[in-house]
């Protein structure tokens, strides 16, 4: 059972990781420090999964990235770009309603 | 240590990683993989205050796993051969074509050791390779062709409930599609088996060779009715086009045993003496029976078809 409760897990945590990661990136941040940043709001995603998707969203036209040289080190830099936000600003009303739903069937089987 | 010189465990770890990545973007994809790992080796030196040993290195490498996985990660969801609609279909046939003609392979085997009859070809262990290429070759070819043509036709998008056909009125069922796929494409294997010369001289029988004209014509109805098996497991409705082309190819087969029945085998027979009178006339009657079977099947598919016809027609009048 841990394993498909862990599964289960996953798959709920995968549909709202778009969601998060274009909130985070309202603030322009690199593939580690967005790492960071999720984890410090307890959003543990691994960066096999988070990388890949941050690329995805800058090919789908949601982010706008830069390579940046700082100290020596490289860095690319994302951001969320206006078509990313009015996306966002559906997901979240989505997002929104999903939760206000859920918790209307939680109080009716209360 | 220089952590970027080219044998350091970061530099392999990227190297073999950009091996794997689409040719367009594995420059890019591989320097900020590169710059973010090397991100976390920072940090961690500067957590630690010391240099990260090679040791160290690759214990975080490995917890990012195999470079195949992760490239695989960057390289999306993708197009699969076979698509999850399909997948389960597709298992099923390879697996039932697979089984069937290994039973059957296995048979000719057996029979070819214990009674020591020649039976060419099948006997060697070849033949068992052969067969798998041909089956795995023509069901996969086959549902990579359906799904194609559903995609390219957004069939499953257009398609309305009021075009389903009746149960007991559909040409079939999705499962009994799928059984005449697996069975038309082992027994098209099967017949491959025959050493046969495709030529128009074996067609029209003036080799005088009744199995080899009999087979010849079979894998001809068979290479009709293959793409027609495929087609019925997405779409089970009777139409007039539908019908006669099944009729049509049910006409080959007919055509075949007419010109098996009718062709003088007098030459053949006396190449062959030792093969007993028995043979013959059993042959004989199975291909009168497989007449009376076409004709029984056209009648029945007519009625079916006719049936949906008038149905579908008194559904669209009874609607405002």
């Amino acid at each position: 059972m841990s394993e498909k409760l862990e599964a289960m897990r996953l798959e709920l945590r995968r549909g709202i990781l778009i969601l998060a990661v274009l909130t985070a990136l309202r603030e322009e941040q690199y593939g580690y420090s967005l790492r960071k940043a999720l984890q410090l709001v307890n959003i543990d995603i691994e960066e096999g999964t988070l990388y890949p998707l941050v690329r995805r969203l800058e090919s789908y036209g949601l982010l706008n990235s830069r390579w940046s040289s700082e100290e020596g080190r490289k860095r690319r830099y994302y951001q969320i770009s206006q078509r990313g936000e009015e996306i966002l600003a559906v997901l979240r009303s989505d997002w929104e309603q999903l939760n206000r739903s859920i918790l209307s069937i939680a109080e009716v089987r209360a | 240590m220089n952590l970027f010189t080219q044998h350091s465990p970061l530099e392999k770890y990227i190297a073999e990683v950009r091996t794997f990545l689409p040719r367009k973007s594995r420059d890019d994809i591989a320097d900020e993989l590169k710059a973010n790992i090397q991100e976390k080796i920072n940090e961690l030196q500067e957590e630690s205050g010391e240099d990260m040993k090679d040791a160290a290195i690759i214990k975080l490498l490995s917890e990012y796993g195999h470079p195949f996985r992760v490239a695989a990660q960057y390289q999306g969801s993708g197009r699969s051969l076979i698509g999850p609609d399909f997948y389960p279909y597709f298992r099923t046939s390879i697996i039932a074509s697979l089984s069937i003609s290994t039973a059957i392979l296995l048979l000719l085997l057996a029979v070819d050791f214990f009674f020591a009859l020649d039976i060419g070809d099948v006997s060697r262990v070849w033949m068992f390779v052969n067969t798998y290429i041909y089956i795995i070759g023509f069901t996969t070819g086959g549902f990579i062709t359906t799904q194609w043509i559903i995609e390219r036709n957004n069939y499953l998008d257009s398609w309305s409930p009021s075009s389903a056909a009746p149960p007991r009125q559909a040409v079939a069922t999705a499962w009994g599609a799928i059984f005449s796929v697996v069975a038309t494409i082992t027994w098209l294997v099967i017949l491959n088996m025959v050493n046969l010369d495709h030529s128009v001289t074996v067609l029209f029988g003036q080799t005088g060779n009744p199995f080899h004209t009999l087979v010849l014509w079979m894998k001809i109805q068979l290479l009709f009715l293959i793409p027609q098996y495929f087609y019925l497991i997405f779409n089970q409705v009777w139409t007039w086009s539908r019908l006669s082309l099944r009729i049509g190819t049910e006409l080959i087969l007919l055509a075949g045993c007419i010109v098996t029945l009718t062709m003088d085998t007098g030459g053949f027979r006396n190449s062959y003496p030792d093969l007993p009178a028995s043979l013959f006339s059993t042959f004989t009657f199975v291909v009168r029976a497989f007449i009376v079977a076409i004709v029984i099947s056209i009648l029945i598919y007519w009625r079916k078809a006719t049936a949906s016809f008038a149905n579908s027609e008194s559904e669209e009048s009874a609607q405002p």
